[in-house]
């Protein structure tokens, strides 16, 4: 208890810090954002007019102090660009955004497993150079590059899937393809090198030698134990998806927090930029934390651990 | 036998059969006119159906619109004119080729030099259900020659006032204004109010127009067929602004048939869609636009020599054809070829590596003029540009120092470095938009400029109409030409991308839409 108590105060730490990091980062090193707002032709009436109505024409700690009573009410100000809460703004994005993550993660998950494991079983055979190339071209490739070629030859030749957007499920398709990529070369080499130590611990000689077939060895033995450096590469996958999502969601114009931010830092939208980074932060603190919980339910030697 | 009879029985059967005869003849004739009934049904059924609006058009676009907040005064990026111009009514209208004619006024006319009238046309509503009245035109109107407006300068930068008798509308202005009646072709008629309430703009934008506001979600922006428009029905049911940033997702989106306009594209995806039937290039049919690299008068600008020598300096012909792929004209002059009342001036400015330096050791500078350049990602290709006028500028004995910033920070620090490169669009088709950055406390603002001489002859332009204005909008573009003010790069010639399947799509040279209603897709 007292662990997931630290745990919960030191993510809580981490988030406040982030927080308070940008909102005074952007207000001393950006641009006047009723200059964005304005033409070049804007008058100071028209400038001043803005500036009101952005709060910008307070003192710093004046905005400090009125966003901080903000967030204790549960807001995060007003978005200056689309004048509209950014809570009701950024929470549906997130949605988009962590569907598209966890579809990625689901993919990423399922191909490492599969590969990893035929690799680790036959560590020179056909599946083994399969993993060995993907993992090649996904490292080496960028992924704004690998998103544009197979909008060319799935979207544009093929025709079978979207181009862009998030009208249906087909929209998720390649933009998670695409994001499970990224990641999916360090999750195959842990899970093959993990599985591959698993294989030649004693318990795997003496189940083979009581006859337990193949598969029930690999599912129910070997994967238990190979699956938990998985996790930890997994804790550390979120806050890459969380990153990659937002090349992802440039390159196949998919309505995440990602394409959000974006908007926010070319329009200098403060309160939306704080807010997405706020909402982001808090999402992948929170996703390791799970992590490192489920890690503890996995495995019932770190628990042990802990309360000795 | 019984005659008698027998004459009744055949006068019977006779009966009978002419009867039966006659009965046919109306059943028949019967059948006919059912027939024709039918027919007639069902062909003005089908003719009413195809006057319908019908299907679907996608806009993609570069940038999302300003704000969620619909006031169509407070807003002047592309998306929120494209809607605007869907969703409201102006008095006057221009077609493609920038001719006045009428709109929600049925008719208009000049009084005299500083009063227009028009007549409102009557039985028209708004998207509430609510009627269109003068009183909404007059406060539509007046809004813009507040000075606090957004607007005010851009549309209607001299003191004025609207009023209201019966249905006729006087727009009185304290000088002539020759701008007016292009500036009645861009402002918006709303609901008084909204003007009083403006909260609720935050919610839609209720105006007159052939479109109705539906949504503002996930990027897009929906607009359907107004079934209560006064004037011809839009051919298109429903229109999408869909926002995408990235530029290549924007041509997948329109070669995959997901979009079916994309908007102000650039050399490259010109390229790209080069030899593909399916996709036509409308060029030329944008509002008057220029690309000019901002000059602070300060420091070594202040100097007219310097400035006419970086311009002979400079190969503008050459970045034209090179670093924008031919799509821009150069003009000789200092507003877009495109404007009306445009001309070419006698002076060429034409590249002279050679004079430049001479004019530049006139001036008191031998191979050591410093200047300073902000370069960021505003204008299309604008690195390329700049880093071309650095060149050029260093084979003359120029330096200057480069600093990146991003678009943001690079649009708020026009005033702290000696050249920065900016793209102006033309809101009404008016040259005295173009002139006007150069004038008054917006040449001040943006030149850190203000100059007498031109402040007159710009007010001049600004307070004439008819055919002197001709003459006072050359002499106006013609003595910021011969100050070499600053670098007009080149046009910024608006190109749209079109999917074949749309019909009949033309532009007025505005930034909006007005003209999208003659459009179909097929």
């Amino acid at each position: 208890m007292r662990y997931f108590l630290s745990r919960i105060m030191q993510a809580l730490v981490i988030v406040a810090g982030i927080t308070v990091s940008v909102f005074f980062i952007l207000r001393f090193t950006a641009g006047d954002p009723a200059r964005i707002r304005g033409t070049i032709f804007a008058n100071n009436a028209v400038l001043d007019t803005y500036r009101k109505q952005f709060g910008t024409d307070k003192s710093i700690f004046q905005q400090f102090w009125n966003f901080l009573s903000g967030i204790s009410h549960g807001s995060l100000g007003d978005s200056f660009r689309y004048q509209q809460p950014v809570t009701g703004l950024v929470l549906p994005a997130l949605q988009h955004t962590l569907l598209l993550g966890m579809s990625a993660l689901l993919i990423s998950v399922s191909l490492a497993t599969i590969l990893g494991t035929l690799s680790a079983r036959r560590p020179r055979g056909f599946f083994a150079r399969i993993s060995t190339l993907l993992a090649i071209i996904s490292q080496s490739a960028p992924l704004f590059w690998i998103g544009l070629l197979l909008i060319s030859l799935f979207s544009i030749h093929l025709g079978w899937l979207p181009s862009g957007g998030f009208m249906s499920w087909k929209g998720l398709v390649l933009p998670a393809f695409t994001l499970a990529l990224s990641v999916l070369p360090a999750e195959m080499r842990v899970l093959a090198a993990s599985v591959r130590a698993e294989l030649d611990e004693d318990y795997v000689r003496t189940a083979h030698a009581f006859g337990i077939a193949e598969w029930r060895i690999y599912l129910v033995h070997v994967f238990r134990n190979a699956c938990l450096p998985l996790l930890t590469v997994i804790g550390n996958d979120m806050g890459i998806l969380l990153g990659g999502a937002i090349v992802a969601e440039v390159v196949f114009n998919f309505p995440g927090i990602g394409s959000l931010a974006l908007v926010g830092l070319n329009a200098h939208d403060y309160p939306l930029l704080q807010g997405v980074t706020i909402v982001a932060a808090s999402t992948f603190v929170l996703v390791n934390l799970a992590v490192d919980l489920f890690y503890t339910v996995i495995n019932p030697r770190v628990r042990l651990g802990a309360l000795e | 036998m019984n005659l008698r009879n027998r004459n009744s029985s055949s006068k019977l059967k006779a009966n009978e059969t002419s009867f039966t005869r006659h009965k046919g003849l109306k059943f028949g004739v019967a059948l006919v006119a059912v027939g024709g009934l039918v027919l007639t049904t069902s062909s003005v059924m089908s003719s009413s159906a195809a006057s319908a609006p019908s299907g679907q058009l996608i806009i993609a676009n570069a940038e999302p619109i300003s704000a969620a907040y619909y006031d169509p005064a407070s807003a002047f990026g592309l998306v929120d004119d494209q809607l605007a111009s869907l969703v409201f009514d102006t008095l006057l209208k221009l077609d493609k080729k920038g001719n006045v004619s009428t709109s929600l006024a049925t008719s208009y006319k000049q009084v005299s030099k500083n009063e227009v009238d028009v007549v409102v046309r009557t039985g028209v509503k708004f998207s509430d259900g609510s009627a269109l009245t003068p009183a909404d035109v007059v406060a539509s109107i007046n809004r813009i020659f507040d000075p606090k407006s957004p607007l005010a300068h851009a549309l209607l930068g001299a003191p004025g006032k609207a009023t209201a008798s019966g249905n006729t509308v006087k727009i009185v202005m304290d000088k002539p204004f020759g701008p007016l009646l292009k500036s009645l072709a861009e402002i918006q008629i709303e609901p008084v109010a909204d003007i009083n309430s403006p909260d609720n703009w935050k919610v839609k934008p209720t105006g007159s127009g052939p479109y109705t506001f539906v949504s503002n979600e996930n990027n897009d922006i929906t607009v359907t067929a107004n079934p209560d428009y006064w004037g011809t029905q839009p051919l298109i049911k429903t229109i999408i602004l869909r926002y995408i940033e990235d530029s290549q997702a924007r041509l997948s989106a329109l070669l995959t048939g997901q979009v079916d306009i994309s908007t102000r594209v650039g050399p490259q995806e010109i390229a790209a869609v080069k030899g593909n039937d399916s996709i036509k290039v409308i060029s030329g049919q944008g509002p008057p636009s220029e690309i000019i690299s901002i000059w602070r008068d300060s420091g070594p600008l202040k100097s007219v020599k310097v400035r006419q020598a970086l311009l002979h300096a400079i190969d503008r012909d050459a970045i034209a054809k090179t670093i924008q792929g031919g799509m821009n004209a150069v003009p000789l002059n200092s507003m877009p070829t495109n404007m009306p009342m445009y001309a070419a001036s006698s002076v060429s400015y034409a590249y002279n590596p050679k004079l430049a330096r001479s004019l530049l050791k006139a001036a008191g500078f031998n191979n050591n003029l410093k200047l300073t350049m902000a370069t960021s990602t505003l204008v299309p290709k604008q690195t390329e540009i700049d880093q071309a006028i650095v060149a050029y500028l260093k084979a003359v004995g120029v330096s200057v120092k480069v600093t990146q910033l991003e678009v943001g920070k690079f649009r708020s620090s026009y005033s702290n470095y000696d050249m920065s490169l900016n793209t102006i669009a033309t809101f009404n088709d008016d040259p005295s938009f173009a002139l006007g950055i150069y004038a008054g406390g917006i040449g001040k603002a943006v030149f850190g400029w203000q100059d007498a001489p031109f402040d007159a002859l710009f007010a001049q332009q600004r307070d004439t109409t008819g055919t002197a204005r001709t003459t006072a909008v050359h002499a106006a573009q013609n003595y910021l030409w011969k100050q070499a003010r600053t670098l007009v790069v080149s046009d910024e010639n608006w190109v749209f991308l079109v999917n074949s399947r749309v019909k009949n799509y033309e532009r007025a040279p505005l930034v909006g839409e007005p003209l999208i209603t003659s459009a179909s897709v097929g």
